[in-house]
């Protein structure tokens, strides 16, 4: 059995109460984001720290995989971050920060594909596979070997279906959040998200058995 | 077929694929970029926190603030040392009726000057005027006396004005205010 089988099976035992527990962290998250942003407007910088630090990682990620370059996630990234810190005195809480962040994040990569009319989804992401502490070589190389199936799966995928499907994982956002993010309807945006996750679920699974 | 779903409705395949692509997206944003954006977000905060101070319209509303509280202030210690020394309110009241009392006997003698000049008006018309009786100390100067809130703040204040109904005649508002007295303060002795 390989190591990305093992990692599958002992997601799947764990999945029973994983929407449970996005929920409750989606209504907490919501409320102390929120506060956090109006304490920046008061000029309280920890209050902003704390925020990003909660955001920056799944932001960049985001970024990253939906440019699936290096360079453009980073610029993208700094441009997003500046625009929420510039417009921080005009912000409302009528929605959940992430809601709000990945919006803007998501603006700014449509404006750089507008920018750039000859944007080719030319993967030039560069692995940071630190080790840890528990991570054995062998697990090491097979984590190195699956996110590079990966990041080509989702290269392969429309940027439309990319876009929905990265709103989905790394903003933890519902259908009705995406519709607003990318502007379509509800119907649409739930399409999207089947037709990504079904690529996907074709693709990796062709490739781990094919690796088995 | 459907793939099967579960209790919060989306496809168990669906989940599957979540899993796996949370266990292996784990990039962290840079190190350099994270300090470049707190230090941004520090220098706007600091900004803006400084620019709330210098807002120009800020100074005149503090100085109109200032006045306005002070003013609420002396307003407030006259109240209280009104409240502390009633003989001076009683005095400027009794002042006051008695520079009233003074000008209405100087018209009353004005009148009866004229009358003694006017030979075709009879003295009957007059109405007798007890010039005696309007005298500053006795005038009335109420219809319906009694003590004011002042006077019945505290018990003695009360007991003095009671009496002074008294001595003026108004036997039954002091029978009154000395029947409210002892309903306020079940506890007063009759000094």
């Amino acid at each position: 059995m390989s190591v990305s089988t093992t990692v599958e099976l002992s997601i799947k035992s764990s999945l029973g109460t994983h929407e449970d527990r996005a929920y409750a962290r989606e209504m907490t998250d919501n409320l102390e984001d929120s506060a956090l942003m109006l304490r920046y407007q008061d000029g309280d910088i920890a209050a902003f720290e704390a925020l990003y630090r909660r955001h920056n990682d799944s932001l960049y990620r985001y970024l990253l995989r939906l440019s699936l370059n290096h360079a453009t996630a980073e610029d993208l990234f700094q441009e997003a971050w500046g625009k929420i810190i510039n417009a921080r005195q005009n912000y409302r809480p009528t929605a959940r920060f992430s809601t709000y962040l990945f919006r803007v994040a998501h603006n700014c990569f449509i404006d750089y594909i507008r920018r750039n009319k000859r944007h080719t989804a030319e993967i030039d992401i560069d692995p940071d596979l630190s080790p840890t502490t528990d991570d054995a070589p062998d697990h090491l190389t097979e984590k190195r070997l699956f996110r590079e199936r990966l990041n080509r799966s989702l290269a392969d995928l429309p940027e439309e279906q990319r876009d929905v499907f990265l709103l989905h994982e790394e903003a933890g956002l519902s259908i009705d959040a995406i519709a607003k993010v990318t502007g379509v309807n509800r119907e649409t945006t739930k399409s999207r998200l089947r037709y990504a996750m079904k690529k996907l679920k074709t693709t990796l699974t062709e490739s781990n058995e094919g690796m088995a | 077929m459907n793939a099967p779903v579960n209790q919060s409705g989306s496809h168990a395949e669906d989940d599957v694929v979540s899993a796996m692509y949370r266990q292996t997206a784990d990039e962290n944003a840079p190190d350099h970029l994270n300090r470049s954006i707190l230090h941004r977000a520090r220098k706007a905060g600091a900004r803006s926190t400084a620019r709330f101070w210098q807002i120009g319209w800020l100074q005149p509303i503090a100085l109109v603030a200032v006045v306005g509280l002070s003013l609420t202030l002396i307003l407030d210690i006259d109240k209280l040392v009104d409240a502390d020394n009633p003989a001076a309110t009683v005095s400027q009241g009794r002042n006051s009726l008695d520079r009233a009392a003074a000008a209405a006997l100087e018209q009353i003698r004005e009148a009866e000057s004229l009358a003694q000049q006017s030979p075709g008006v009879s003295d009957s018309t007059t109405p007798p005027l007890m010039v005696e009786q309007i005298k500053p100390g006795n005038i009335t100067r109420d219809d319906n006396p009694q003590c004011n809130v002042t006077q019945r703040a505290t018990t003695a204040l009360w007991w003095q004005c009671i009496q002074s109904l008294e001595r003026r005649g108004y036997a039954e508002a002091a029978t009154i205010e000395y029947e409210a007295l002892f309903a306020a303060y079940p506890v007063f002795e009759v000094p």
